[in-house]
């Protein structure tokens, strides 16, 4: 350490100002990145079907008096929780997709690819085939049915990998077994379904946001929240992880638990998600790819960078599914699947450095 | 006040890969782990390391140290397994202290990663990603790694086998220089027994699943122990100025 001492005049103090410049510049587009989505964020709730005049939503979002009720029904009842619920959903796929692209090591891992979004739909559907209602909480049964097979998904896949040591390959493959097998649990289900049934059955698995209410935005928001809180302390540990299963070992990760956990955590966000406003594709996929290329592979700016994407492409897409058809609402998660594929081409695409 | 390693068994699943390998390694000096393809280098650093369930005891000074705590203290770089990720060189430095990683990163932390990588002739290719660099850079990027985390046993898996002599030659002096200054055990598995004889002060030889013996270069590397363990005939000469050199000669 005698001779650094000397050499701190030199390189050395060049390379510490210069990483305390990217620093800075990841953490100015992490900025922007807020600032963008306010912006994309009011103008979601600024457009929908009612095409009312956006001084007088604007009015009634920020508490001025004297507009009329059905505005004012029609802002805090429909517009705002489908804002919300397209931003909460976004960030907790975008976290997810990133956590899973890290623990299997895998660029085209996506919160869907274990399965677990196969799970909540296959969990819908015998709800909605089945009529069943709970008795005190007659809404939420469907997304309890879609949590619950969600659970199972991932407990099926968990079981599989630990058999073999939890490692990212055995999990994939384990994954895809139980993707494809709630995929024909579904199809099963959706073949038994009477027709009037079976439509019902089809929008559940579109993804909308028609769906959010001022009692499930909460709920997402809670389980999202608790799944990031979780993850923050391993932040550093996942970016070890980037390195491969031996190097994050010899640098003190206990890679089995690491993977364990943060499998659970995006079970339980992924859940959470299209528990109430069904299946939503690519941006869990899409999002972190994007976040990767704007900030790298430092978990700590990483991670908030994929919720914000995720967060920014679903207000987005929100705001085109209610301008592709003038008076109705296309599903979310039709537009999120069309614009992502093109948006993945460009994103990988571009430019000559690779990002994965 | 060294490593000692006793009785050490770890196996493949049925299959025996080491049975009661005893060495001991001194402080402040390198020692070299010498054996031929398959003899069980890898494992017995990995053992030593914690990342392996092993029978058999590890302790320094005295100190019987538990596997996790092995894993927490101790330095193990793997060989070159490939690192194909987007992190910048001085990024994967840092990763060496991970408990010691915050929200932020302290100033000082950073410019003593930049200090050794300059040390270790990487100071321009501090901000280049670690997918973009040649192996023998990439190997001297984990080599800067292992030494960040200022490890109280520092365990190298052939840390010379990507790179050119020059560079052979900076690693081994700066491992030497590390476990001298800050008085720790270093292991390095080497295959050049020519670089072994010269740069370890210490040499275990692996041989039929067992250490078959350990001590000063001159003592361990001999013409019949190349025929015996590594099946060859090499000329053997003890050089005036110290250091042992071993030319192989050919395969029996």
């Amino acid at each position: 350490m005698d001779r650094s001492v000397a050499a701190l005049s030199g390189k050395p103090a060049g390379a510490v100002a210069r990483y305390r410049s990217l620093t800075a510049r990841r953490i100015g587009l992490i900025a922007a990145a807020v600032v963008l989505l306010a912006a994309v964020f009011v103008a979601d709730i600024l457009t929908g079907p009612a095409m009312l005049p956006v001084a007088t939503v604007l009015d009634v979002l920020f508490g001025a008096e004297g507009a009329d009720r059905t505005t004012v029904a029609i802002v805090h009842a429909i517009r705002l929780p489908m804002a919300l619920m397209a931003m909460l959903v976004g960030i907790a796929l975008g976290v997810s997709g990133a956590l899973m692209q890290t623990i299997l090591g895998n660029p085209l891992a996506s919160p869907y690819t274990l399965g677990f979004s196969a799970g909540a739909g296959f969990g819908a559907a015998v709800a909605i085939l089945t009529g069943l209602t709970l008795p005190l909480l007659p809404d939420l049964t469907t997304p309890l049915a879609a949590f619950v097979g969600a659970a199972m998904a991932a407990a099926l896949v968990y079981g599989f990998s630990t058999i073999r040591g939890m490692s990212a390959e055995v999990m994939v493959l384990a994954g895809i077994a139980t993707l494809f097998l709630f995929q024909s649990l579904l199809s099963m289900v959706q073949y038994l379904a009477d027709p009037e049934v079976l439509q019902q059955i089809v929008f559940w698995l579109f993804g909308s946001m028609l769906k959010a209410n001022a009692t499930n935005v909460p709920i997402v928001a809670a389980i999202t929240a608790v799944g990031i809180l979780l993850v923050l302390p391993d932040l550093w540990r996942l970016t070890a992880l980037r390195l491969g299963d031996q190097r994050a070992a010899a640098v003190g990760v206990d890679v089995t638990r690491l993977r364990v956990k943060v499998f659970a955590l995006v079970a339980m966000l992924t859940a959470g998600a299209v528990a109430f406003v069904g299946t939503i594709g690519f941006v869990g996929l899409v999002a972190p790819h994007l976040a990767r290329m704007l900030v790298g592979e430092d978990q700590r700016f990483l991670l908030p960078m994929s919720a914000l994407a995720g967060a920014l492409i679903m207000a987005g897409a929100s705001i085109l599914s209610k301008l592709i058809s003038p008076g109705g609402v296309v599903p979310i998660g039709i537009v999120t699947a069309v614009i992502g594929v093109p948006f993945l081409f460009f994103l990988l695409l571009r430019g000559r450095r690779r990002y994965w | 006040m060294t490593l000692v390693v006793s009785d050490l068994i770890v196996s493949y699943g049925s299959a025996p890969v080491l049975e009661r390998a005893c060495f001991t390694a001194p402080r402040g000096r390198l020692t070299a782990l010498i054996g031929p393809n398959g003899s069980g280098k890898s494992t017995l650093l990995k053992a030593v390391a914690g990342l392996l369930p092993a029978a058999g005891s590890v302790r320094v000074d005295e100190t019987d140290l538990e596997r996790a705590r092995r894993r927490a203290e101790f330095s193990y770089m793997p060989q070159d397994t490939g690192a194909m990720v987007s992190l910048t060189i001085l990024e994967v430095v840092l990763l060496g202290r991970l408990r010691a990683l915050g929200w932020a990163i302290p100033a000082a932390e950073v410019s003593r990663a930049a200090a050794l990588l300059d040390r270790l002739g990487l100071a321009d290719l501090a901000h280049r990603t670690i997918d973009r660099v040649s192996g023998g850079q990439r190997q001297l990027a984990f080599l800067a790694q292992a030494l960040f985390r200022e490890p109280s046993v520092l365990l190298l898996d052939e840390p010379t086998a990507a790179l050119d002599l020059r560079r052979q030659l900076t690693v081994l002096e700066a491992v030497r220089a590390d476990a001298a200054a800050r008085n720790v055990p270093a292991i390095a598995a080497m295959h050049d027994l020519t670089l072994a004889g010269h740069f370890a002060d210490h040499i275990v030889c692996l041989g039929g699943r067992r250490v078959d013996v350990e001590g000063p270069p001159e003592y361990v590397l001999t013409r019949d122990r190349m025929r015996r363990i590594y099946e060859i005939d090499a000329d053997v000469e003890v050089s005036p100025g110290g250091g042992v050199r071993v030319s192989p000669l050919r395969a029996l």
